[in-house]
């Protein structure tokens, strides 16, 4: 029942009682920040994200369907922002490093770039795979579900979720390795 | 194990949720197959390891930010209370009767020539046509089967395998009319619901519609049906709207689903 209260709040949001959002944002805040924390291993970042997801929620909230599932949603909204970020700074990440994380000297320069490119070459990677093998690892290594949350929403057996997470990370491997 | 039993447990080996005999039999496989230790150490590459309980979240300053947001789209809305009103206006000008009988001319003129045209052709696509009907009866026949199923998920899958379908057998539909009406999972009823709206020209499934819009007493149902009543333009739910802003049992939010719902339909 607590998901359908979920989904009742944001149709309430749609309805145009702004406040309804508030909840929302108590709720899920943590596990978005967790998630693009984990694509990105950057705070900064993560918290940017975090705050335009919500922002981004409240102003396409007309866009929420009658019937929809919203942690289902909010994490499609929250996927298509990372995409929407890596593809604008796709440039600026591969020729800058951001003056704002250099401040700390006790992290090596060298450290910090390593994990630019290596978060810039996962996104590239992520992006070249097709979409239902990016679906499952987005919800597998990303978004924190476990094997058994991710088949009740896809509607498959556990079984054929950790081949099809298996699947998804090899070719993943094999697209990331080119790239790199 | 072989290699590939052993692939299997890798994922769960790298977040590190696997138990003490798991974790012993990836680690004395990796240790022999070099081919294993090689994926391993790709994957640990890709995905650096991230212990999430040594995480700080920056609530309090995402909180802030947050409110800031929400306020000042509070305010937009403020200054701009009813985009929506455009729309009825449109809708009121696409209701006048000199369009709707301009309409109609055209609606008649583009049927002869699509009438002429499916004539002229009828002898060649018979054969296919009785064919693709086979496999539809085929399909349909499956699909029964299916909606049999114990698990949620099989039966939703069911159901949207059903959208799929261009004309699906009237027996497949009772079927969705059954599961709106009796399956015991709200998720199961509310994608019936869904793919039961794509068959509202069938006067049986606007009538089995109309009928669970009177008796579902689940919020998110009730909302959803509401939604196809209008989306559909299904005048008689204007009675059961009414009765839904009447009955102070129901949710705050559903009244305001059928009050909006009330005015586009009344238009």
């Amino acid at each position: 029942m607590d998901k359908i209260k979920d989904e009742l709040l944001m149709l309430s949001v749609k309805q145009g009682d702004l406040d309804s959002m508030a909840p929302l944002f108590e709720k899920y805040h943590a596990s978005v920040y967790l998630y693009y924390f984990r694509c990105t291993g950057d705070e900064e970042l993560s918290k940017d994200m975090c705050q335009n997801l919500f922002a981004r929620v409240l102003k396409f909230r007309h866009a929420f369907p009658e019937g929809a599932n919203f942690r289902g949603w909010l994490f499609v909204v929250a996927r298509n922002l990372k995409y929407d970020h890596y593809r604008k700074n796709k440039n600026i990440i591969n020729n800058t490093i951001r003056t704002d994380e250099i401040k700390d000297e006790t992290v090596t320069n060298a450290e910090e770039i390593d994990n630019h490119e290596r978060t810039q070459i996962l996104y590239e990677a992520l992006d070249k795979l097709k979409p239902e093998y990016r679906d499952i690892l987005e919800m597998a290594k990303f978004e924190g579900l476990k094997y058994e949350e991710i088949s009740k929403l896809n509607g498959s057996s556990v079984g054929a979720v950790k081949l099809k997470v298996h699947r998804a990370m090899n070719k993943l491997r094999e697209i990331y390795f080119e790239i790199a | 194990m072989n290699c590939e039993e052993i692939k299997l447990l890798f994922v769960d080996f790298l977040d590190n949720t696997l138990n003490d005999e798991d974790k012993a039999k990836v680690e004395r496989h990796i240790e022999k197959c070099n081919s294993c230790q090689k994926e391993i150490q790709d994957l640990q590459y890709i995905f650096p390891e991230i212990d999430d309980k040594s995480i700080e979240i920056p609530s309090d300053e995402i909180r802030k930010n947050f409110y800031e947001i929400l306020e000042n789209e509070k305010q937009i809305q403020s200054q701009f209370p009813n985009i929506k009103t455009k729309n009825k206006k449109t809708i009121r000008f696409f209701n006048s009767p000199a369009l709707r009988i301009a309409a109609s001319f055209i609606i008649l003129i583009v049927g002869y020539g699509i009438g002429f045209y499916v004539q002229s052709k009828t002898v060649e696509t018979e054969a296919i046509n009785e064919l693709k009907n086979h496999v539809s009866e085929m399909k349909q026949f499956v699909m029964m089967h299916e909606s049999q199923k114990s698990s949620a998920s099989e039966r939703i899958n069911f159901v949207n395998g059903i959208e799929e379908m261009p004309d699906p057998d009237i027996n497949v539909i009772r079927n969705l009319i059954h599961l709106m009406n009796t399956d015991e999972n709200d998720n199961v009823r509310l994608a019936s619901i869904s793919a039961l709206s794509k068959f509202g020209h069938i006067s049986e499934v606007r009538d089995e519609l109309l009928t669970a819009l009177r008796n579902q007493k689940e919020p998110m149902i009730q909302i959803k049906l509401i939604d196809v009543m209008v989306k559909l333009e299904e005048k008689r739910a204007l009675k059961p709207f009414r009765q839904i802003i009447n009955n102070e049992e129901n949710n705050k939010i559903v009244k305001n689903y059928a009050v909006k719902g009330y005015e586009y339909l009344s238009i």
